[in-house]
């Protein structure tokens, strides 16, 4: 098989993830706080290493805002219906996952207005249409960090500068550049900052979280037992037990911290070179093919590591089931959980193929994936 | 009652919650000062049900735990008649 569907989930990750899932679960499989036996603080310190670890990626200094959750979804979902009440304003852009885009629309159900800046190729978010868009009770900017269809990143410097103006939040959902793009907490403004552990961080399914970096109260997603305050009915309201009711992913997390820790081994800077190189090899081989569309931007640099394109007026998914029927090559095809997306750049009824590799892929992976796609592209003419 | 390190490590720092008491005892790990992780003795209990002791002769370390943005709920030396609150 040829993976080529790391924007998904990473696959393989690294040996020391799975030996790290191994130790846990074999040998330090105790509930984290639930008891102060030691099988319980064994997990306990795994955890807490692991929301160490994530400070150290993220530039931040405090564990007690890393909020774990099963994915950036959870995060998302959290930070959304968290903060945001009847009467509040949000803005988001035109590019929004599903992640964000049905949380979103659920709250505009509820009588949260709603704002999208619009956008098209190339310019993606309008940062004029965005000053604009602020009101009187505007509360939240969301958007992503890059667009997991076409991996264009948007100006997150500019938006969230401009949303502190205004005395603003800024939320990042950074689904497809955390582990990839340097994030630093301290520099950037961003207020609330969302994660997947399973895609570029390297970690299992099953694990994300949520930083807080602003000094705001969320409204917990779900409430329980913490294993504190025990003798207390009311939910606790310090971090991260305000926010994280029932046992956590303890094995998994041990997972994520072997990730992140890999990752700050490795360096960034040198994983995501290799992945932008990858990028530049398909992007450059496809744009030679006849019948090849490439979307998104052309400069590798400003985009996670994503290429999406069509053949013809093949249907993407289509396309994609022959991709693995005929070289084992696996990508993601379709609309993306993205409509908003495919509406900006017209895939809405073909939707794209999305070839994205990890520092993992290898340069005849590459070579393969696009032999296949030539010898298809000459059937097809 | 005393138990446990509690007989020998008399001063005994409670935390609102289990994070940072696992922050404490990577300071303690880093600086050597010895100390044990223990269940919070049931007068004191309110927050996380797991407290650190150490050596009292150690105290001025509570300081550097303070510095790092440790929080707690309490710093108190265990004596056989009960809990006293802690100066240093």
């Amino acid at each position: 098989m040829i993976y080529l569907d790391n924007a998904a989930t990473t696959w393989p990750k690294p040996e020391d993830v799975g030996l790290a899932v191994q130790e846990a679960l074999m040998r330090k499989g105790g509930n984290a706080g639930r008891g102060g036996h030691g099988a319980a603080m064994q997990m306990a310190r795994l955890i807490h290493q692991t929301r160490v670890d994530l400070c150290t990626l993220f530039g931040t200094n405090d564990p007690t805002r890393v909020i774990f959750t099963q994915n950036a979804t959870h995060a998302l979902n959290l930070a959304l219906f968290g903060l945001m009440r009847p009467g509040d304003h949000v803005i988001t852009s035109s590019l929004e996952h599903n992640a964000v885009a049905r949380p979103l629309y659920a709250l505009g159900q509820r009588g949260v207005e709603v704002s999208e800046v619009p956008g098209v190729p190339g310019a993606e978010f309008d940062l004029a249409a965005y000053r604009k868009a602020f009101r009187s009770n505007t509360k939240l900017v969301v958007t992503l960090h890059a667009s997991n269809v076409t991996g264009t990143m948007l100006p997150i410097r500019e938006i969230g500068q401009i949303a502190h103006e205004r005395g603003v939040y800024y939320l990042l959902d950074a689904a497809q550049t955390a582990g990839v793009f340097p994030i630093d907490m301290k520099r950037l403004p961003l207020d609330l900052l969302a994660f997947p552990g399973h895609k570029a961080l390297l970690g299992p399914q099953g694990t994300g979280g949520l930083l807080i970096n602003a000094d705001l109260q969320l409204e917990p997603l779900i409430y329980g037992g913490t294993g504190s305050l025990s003798e207390e009915v009311r939910q606790p309201d310090f971090l991260p037990d305000a926010l994280e009711s029932g046992t956590l992913n303890g094995i998994g997390l041990a997972g994520l911290g072997a990730g992140v820790r890999y990752i700050l081994t490795e360096g960034m800077d040198k994983i995501r070179v290799r992945e932008q190189e990858l990028c530049r090899k398909l992007w450059e081989g496809l744009k030679k093919i006849p019948g090849v569309k490439l979307y998104g931007n052309e400069q590798v640099e400003r985009r996670a590591p994503i290429i999406a394109f069509n053949l013809g007026e093949m249907d993407s998914v289509e396309l994609s089931y022959i991709l693995e029927e005929r070289a084992g090559i696996v990508a993601r095809a379709g609309l993306h959980c993205a409509s908003q997306a495919h509406r900006m750049i017209g895939t809405l009824d073909q939707g794209v193929v999305r070839f994205s590799p990890s520092h993992f892929t290898t340069a005849e992976e590459i070579d393969a994936a696009l032999q296949t796609v030539r010898d298809l592209a000459q059937g097809l003419n | 009652m005393l138990y446990g390190k509690l007989k020998d490590y008399r001063a005994l720092l409670t935390f609102p919650s289990l994070t940072e008491a696992l922050g404490a005892e990577r300071i303690l790990d880093r600086s050597g000062c010895p100390f044990a992780s223990i269940p919070t003795p049931r007068s004191l209990r309110s927050g996380c049900n797991t407290s650190l002791c150490l050596p009292l002769e150690r105290k001025e370390i509570i300081d550097d735990l303070i510095d790092d943005g440790v929080v707690f709920t309490g710093v108190y030396e265990a004596r056989e008649d009960g809990f006293a609150p802690l100066t240093w």
